[in-house]
């Protein structure tokens, strides 16, 4: 068994969603997505950890959502593993949150597309951090 | 006076001297490529945690598709190396092109064979380490039968890769992630 130095993050998806809630819904429109994020653990075997997860972009105002789920495997070393559960600073979600949500950004992009709703945009952060600034 | 590298020839122990002396080719011979090998398993001895005993059963289930392939890739190997061997014609070797420097057997002369013989070694290890996994899985179904409380622990304490003892904590407290969050994408 040779020992793995890098993190292996494998993003499966089960659902993908998408629901254009307005006729009025302008994709040029200036808007902000929420992310309401949750995640729970599915299954963890030595070096290795699966979290089910669901991630909801409702559009501000609500003109659309946009929904993905499934699992996510994080293989590699149980430090390793815990550092990219554990969140960051103040601002950021943990690293796990904003891996699935890069892995799946281009699958929303194309999503908002088509449903001629406003584009999500490609950072996070925490959401009571940006509300007090 | 002696030229520095004779010097420190000099100095060598008589079996550094071997290792430091080029392999020598026989006149007209063609060097042909040999197979390689590259892989290898760390044989833990260690205690590993699990939440069920299904997931016991799935790591050894790993480890013995770990042992067969690393036995499965020892035997091809040795395989390969036999018939290219074959095909270079009987060589007149050195019985002996092994020198121990310290603890450690390096082989410069005939690095073929070495790697040939090593593979062999690794062949002898790994049939036993595969034999007594199968016969740990063959058996676990004996471990299902084990009375057990819903939220029990299980410790796998593995010597030298093999599971050896299994060690069932009744009301272990097994702390499961989850995270309900909500950020801005900016």
């Amino acid at each position: 068994m040779l020992s793995r130095s890098v993190l292996e993050v494998a993003v499966i998806l089960d659902r993908v969603e998408g629901v254009r809630l307005s006729d009025k819904a302008d994709a040029d429109a200036k808007s902000e997505y929420k992310l309401a994020v949750s995640m729970s653990e599915k299954k963890r075997i030595p070096g290795e950890l699966t979290l089910n997860f669901t991630l909801d972009l409702t559009c501000q105002p609500q003109v659309a959502k946009l929904t993905v789920a499934g699992s996510v495997k994080l293989g590699g070393a149980e430090e390793e593993v815990a550092e990219i559960i554990t969140p960051g600073e103040e601002k950021s979600p943990p690293k796990v949150v904003e891996t699935i949500y890069e892995r799946t950004y281009g699958l929303l992009y194309v999503l908002a597309g088509g449903l001629k709703v406003p584009y999500p945009k490609p950072n996070l952060l925490k959401k009571r951090t940006f509300q007090t600034t | 006076m002696i030229p520095l590298s004779k010097q420190k020839q000099s100095a060598l122990s008589p079996e550094t001297k071997k290792l430091a002396q080029p392999p020598q080719e026989e006149p007209g011979s063609k060097k042909k490529p040999v197979p390689t090998i590259q892989g290898g398993v760390r044989m833990v001895s260690g205690m590993v945690w699990f939440a069920s005993l299904a997931d016991v059963k799935a790591y050894i289930q790993g480890l013995l598709d770990m042992y067969r392939s690393e036995n499965e890739k020892a035997t091809e190997f040795v395989a390969a190396m036999y018939r290219a061997l074959a095909e270079q014609g009987s060589r007149v070797t050195n019985a002996n092109s092994w020198a121990k420097i310290g603890s450690i057997l390096v082989n410069s002369e005939d690095p073929d064979r070495g790697k040939m013989e090593a593979a062999l070694q690794l062949l002898t290890d790994m049939k036993p380490l595969v034999a007594r996994t199968e016969e740990a899985l063959t058996n676990f179904t004996r471990l299902e039968d084990v009375p057990t409380q819903p939220d029990s622990a299980f410790v796998l304490c593995l010597r030298y890769g093999l599971p050896e003892r299994l060690i069932v904590e009744a009301n272990a407290t097994t702390e499961k992630f989850s995270l309900t969050d909500e950020y801005l994408a900016v």
